[in-house]
């Protein structure tokens, strides 16, 4: 993704609510899968084999570009128009959450081992061709439905989303379900957009769930249930390492303190 | 302040493996490397992860390899029923044409091996019963064979296939080395019921050849053409010995490079991921050991001139190695004292010049500028990282058995004494031919001497006399600057041309310098995990019998006193603890003169004795250590001598990197100071400088005399 500008750094946060006119800053986080878009057409050829044989990398940036170059903000979720939702397709091809994570947990040990001597330690770094000793970063996320009553009726369930909540948890259910090797040998991968208050960089983890999405069911909430799941990091658009400039080129940008306070 | 009485350091491993030319770092899980100086090759294990079986061919694979179409052909396994027979019943299987071989690497591997293939002579050809292979047999055998038979569940990686190790230095970064290089041995490929699979490689170094490379005695005279494969070693001699009348560099080279002559060589294809190109091969030679690089070095003084050792009459003029008009003639250099240079030469350290060095003969003088644009940063100094890509990845043009036959004798034993190896009677002519290998030949020549010979990670083979005489000081404890090296060029390594001309052509990058390399060998306490410190007895011995005389079957015989005189050789020193314990050493040849006798009874002593004081040490890792070389053990102020080095590095959040050494011929201090420095220790074996008549240091002249005890 490029940079924002400063005319709509934070303008990309407001978009309308289910059923309301209020504008709300949340920007939803979708989950995708590689087997998600080679189904719906948006990578690829129907002759899946011959994206198969192309190298890795090569197939990444399809995917990736599939992903970031759609203006999901503007989607069939930011319209609220319910058909174009509960059209008849198999599955969603992009996760769009109603209802964003709640807890978000980001851990990343690093890759070094003490060996003690007899007068003295080591520390041993093991290192990757940047010199970095990083090692896998691992989401963790938690979160709830939301209402998922859909027994007073379609009214109600319209103007409350529940159908759609409902819904998409089942899809995201299913989506770290799915397998982890597509036909020929192709990786199917996840893919999590994710944009926050603290990451107002557009991110694309690329990567595979470390467990199935994990739930409780609780007659003390009776219209809604909490999940959690977690989610090994194997790639990012942009890298991590780039995080930091872009954002600094962004905020460069954007103005004095008090502009930014309105809308923290 | 805690980091004050317990230090902290830093240390950054990564290794670099190659197979065939196929970077697999990445996939790399552990590597453990032993190197030692016995008669069995050193031993690489590369523990690999094998996602996807990468390096496994798959019925997939096999069907693409083979190009089967089940569109319109159905594959049905006879003894599996249908519903166990999913992969090639399942229509959504079936519907598929083609597949491809989706993993590149695999893709790539498989498409160049599976393209070599070989002519075989079917004339010859008989089948059991006598017939020629045209009879029943012949439907089922083809004139080409593939050399690289490829199957499913087979790996992709073949015997033989060619393997780089490099190491990178932990405590200094921008430093690599060789660590190791041979050929695969044996693979085992592993799946767990989680489906996690993984793939052990073993490799040999290129020792292994000797193992393989047969040589014939006396080949017999009814069935000598049947036998011998017109590519072996065969040796018509008249004494039991093949090596009759040869110093110990014309057994090394006869055995390595055979005739030499350019009608004794043929051109072979050699192969690799990245590349192919013709390879002059020795039709009696072993592996393709680089003969103009190789070195034959004398170390220390010249015996003293009359010596019983030093016979003047075979040599033809003074440091002669090799008989001048000889197809393997070769010059000697003459180091003197300076065993730093011939460290210096020995070196595992990746430098520019390898470039050059380490290829082919034909190659040596191909590489200008053009492969020098390619192997350099931005600021025009040497890339390391790149140089070794191109090393590892071009097994083609820098072959693992291409190294140099590096032999390092004292002269006082005489570059052209051959009183030691042999001393034989006449053979008679066996009537079938009896094999042997030219490793054993090696070996049983070189144990006899007490020589030892090992692989460097290099790939040079090494033949040395004992170092365990002397102190890590003597290889040198200063850098070499380039004018220290200039000076060596033009000194002791003048007759080397082809280092000099490496080195001016590829120079070191500029923070670069060679050495020192005497510190290498030291164990500091604080670089020390643990140790173990043993003393066995039983290994003692104090006198042995050595019997110079020409009888055949001698040790049949009880008494030796009806073989004619015997000579002993004691150790005086030992015998008030220990009493006498004989050796009987038996030589395998035989000895004929007196002096050569007491020579080998010494030898013989030293070797035992050394085996009873022994170390092993578990330490951080140091890979610049190095076999037969005095090491200095600060836990027990010791100096002891490895015979065997084992590096491990296991990478990842449970990593770990090790080096333990086993070590012999402990040296220890017992009070005394040296004469000349009174504030330096002498280090003794058992039984001090008494309990040692040859002593190498003494030999040499720079061991530290002692100051007397009043």
């Amino acid at each position: 993704m490029g940079l924002l500008d400063a005319a709509t750094f934070f303008s990309k946060t407001l978009i309308p609510t289910i059923g309301g006119r209020a504008t709300n800053r949340r920007v939803p986080f979708t989950f995708s899968s590689t087997k998600r878009l080679l189904e719906s057409g948006s990578v690829g050829t129907t002759q899946s084999r011959e994206l198969a044989k192309e190298d890795a990398a090569i197939v990444l940036a399809k995917e990736l570009r599939a992903i970031e170059g759609t203006d999901f903000l503007g989607s069939a979720l930011g319209t609220l128009g319910l058909s174009s939702v509960l059209s008849v397709v198999p599955s969603m091809p992009v996760i769009n959450m109603a209802v964003n994570p709640n807890t978000i947990r980001w851990s990343q040990p690093k890759r070094y081992v003490k060996r003690d001597t007899m007068n003295g330690s080591v520390f041993f770094h093991f290192t990757d061709s940047k010199g970095q000793n990083n090692d896998i970063l691992t989401l963790t996320f938690s979160g709830s439905t939301g209402n998922i009553n859909t027994q007073n009726g379609l009214d109600n369930s319209t103007n409350t989303g529940a159908d759609v909540k409902l819904r998409i948890w089942h899809e995201l259910y299913a989506l770290t379900r799915e397998p982890v090797l597509l036909d020929g040998g192709l990786k199917n991968e996840i893919f999590i957009t994710y944009r926050t208050v603290l990451m107002p960089i557009p991110i694309t983890f690329v990567g595979f769930f470390n467990q199935v999405l994990e739930f409780t069911e609780n007659a003390a909430h009776p219209f809604s249930r909490d999940y959690t799941f977690g989610f090994t990091v194997t790639n990012t658009s942009p890298p991590l390492d780039d995080l930091t400039n872009k954002l600094n080129s962004a905020l460069s940008l954007v103005g004095p303190i008090s502009a930014i306070k309105s809308v923290i | 302040m805690p980091g004050e009485q317990h230090p902290v350091r830093y240390a950054f491993p990564a290794f670099r493996v190659f197979i065939y030319g196929l970077e697999v770092t990445d996939d790399v899980l552990s590597v453990n490397i032993n190197m030692h100086d016995g008669d069995m090759p050193g031993q690489c294990t590369i523990n690999l992860v094998n996602e996807l079986d990468r390096y496994i061919v798959t019925t997939n694979d096999m069907r693409a390899l083979a190009a089967v179409d089940l569109s319109e052909r159905v594959i049905r396994i006879p003894w599996l029923s249908q519903a166990d027979d999913q992969g090639s019943t399942d229509s959504e299987y079936q519907d598929k044409k083609l597949p491809g071989v989706f993993d590149p690497v695999k893709r790539n591997m498989l498409t160049k091996k599976g393209l070599i293939t070989q002519d075989i002579e079917l004339s010859n050809r008989t089948d059991p019963f006598g017939n020629e292979a045209a009879s029943i047999n012949q439907k089922y055998f083809d004139r080409k064979v593939d050399k690289y038979p490829i199957s499913d569940g087979s790996p992709i990686f073949h015997p033989m296939d060619p393997v780089r190790v490099f190491f990178r230095d932990p405590y200094n970064p921008s430093r690599w080395y060789h660590m190791f290089c041979g050929f695969v041995s044996d693979m085992i490929d592993t799946t767990s019921e989680n489906n996690v699979k993984t793939m052990v490689i073993t490799v040999e170094d290129p020792t292994k050849l000797f193992r393989y490379s047969r040589a014939f005695i006396n080949p017999g005279i009814l069935d000598a053409d049947k036998v011998i494969h017109n590519s072996e070693i065969r040796f018509q001699t008249a004494y039991q010995s093949p090596m009759a009348g040869m110093s110990l560099p014309e057994v090394v080279y006869t055995l390595v490079f055979g005739q030499n002559a350019p009608e004794d060589q043929f051109i072979q294809q050699v192969d690799s991921l990245n590349g192919s190109g013709p390879l002059s091969t020795r039709t009696h030679g072993i592996g393709h050991f680089s003969f103009d690089t190789s070195v034959i070095a004398t170390v220390g003084p010249a015996p003293p001139k009359g010596s019983a050792i030093w016979d003047d009459e075979k040599r033809k003029r003074d440091g002669a190695g090799i008989r001048e008009g000889s197809s393997i003639a070769k010059d000697v250099i003459d180091l003197g004292n300076n065993l730093a240079a011939w460290q210096l030469m020995l070196d595992h350290e990746v430098k520019p010049s390898d470039m050059q060095m380490m290829t082919t003969e034909a190659d040596r003088t191909q590489f200008g500028s053009v492969h020098r644009l390619e192997l350099v940063k931005s600021n025009g100094e040497p890339d390391i990282e790149k140089i070794i890509t191109y090393i590892g990845s071009r097994p083609d043009q820098y072959p693992v058995d291409a190294g140099r036959i590096m032999i390092l004798i004292p002269r006082s034993l005489g570059v052209e004494n051959n009183k030691i190896v042999i001393g034989d009677i006449i053979g008679g002519y066996p009537l079938q031919s009896d094999a042997t290998t030219a490793g054993a030949i090696l070996h049983e020549i070189l144990s006899r001497i007490e020589f030892t010979m090992y692989c460097s990670p290099r790939g040079d083979i090494v033949i040395e006399p004992p170092l365990y005489d002397f102190d890590p000081d003597i290889f040198g404890m200063e850098p070499l600057d380039d004018a220290a090296i200039k000076g060596l060029f033009n000194g002791v390594l003048r007759h080397y041309p082809q280092l000099e001309s490496a080195a001016t052509r590829w120079p070191l990058p500029k923070d670069m310098k060679l050495g020192p390399y005497g510190p290498n060998y030291v164990i500091l306490k604080r670089d020390t995990y643990n140790w173990e410190n043993a003393f066995i007895d039983d290994k003692v011995h104090t006198l042995a019998v050595v019997a110079p005389a020409i009888v055949d079957n001698m040790e049949g015989i009880g008494f030796m006193s009806l073989v004619g005189h015997v000579l002993p050789v004691w150790r005086e020193s030992l015998i008030p603890l220990y009493g006498v314990r004989l050796a009987t050493p038996t030589p395998r040849g035989y000895i004929y003169t007196t002096a050569g006798a007491r020579l080998y009874g010494e030898m013989c002593l030293n070797r035992l004795n050394a085996d009873a004081h022994t170390f092993r040490v578990s330490h951080l890792p140091n890979i610049k250590l190095w076999l037969n070389r005095p090491t200095y053990i600060q836990g027990r102020n010791a100096i002891a001598t490895p015979k065997s080095i084992t590096h491990n590095l296991t990478w990842g959040q449970a990593g770990d990197m090790t080096t333990s050494m086993e070590m012999y011929a402990s040296r220890t201090w017992d009070g005394t100071m040296s004469k000349d420095d009174p504030t330096r220790p002498v280090y003794t074996g058992i039984g001090g400088y008494d309990g040692r008549m040859l002593d190498y240091a003494q030999l040499f002249g720079i061991a530290p005399e002692p100051e007397k005890k009043e």
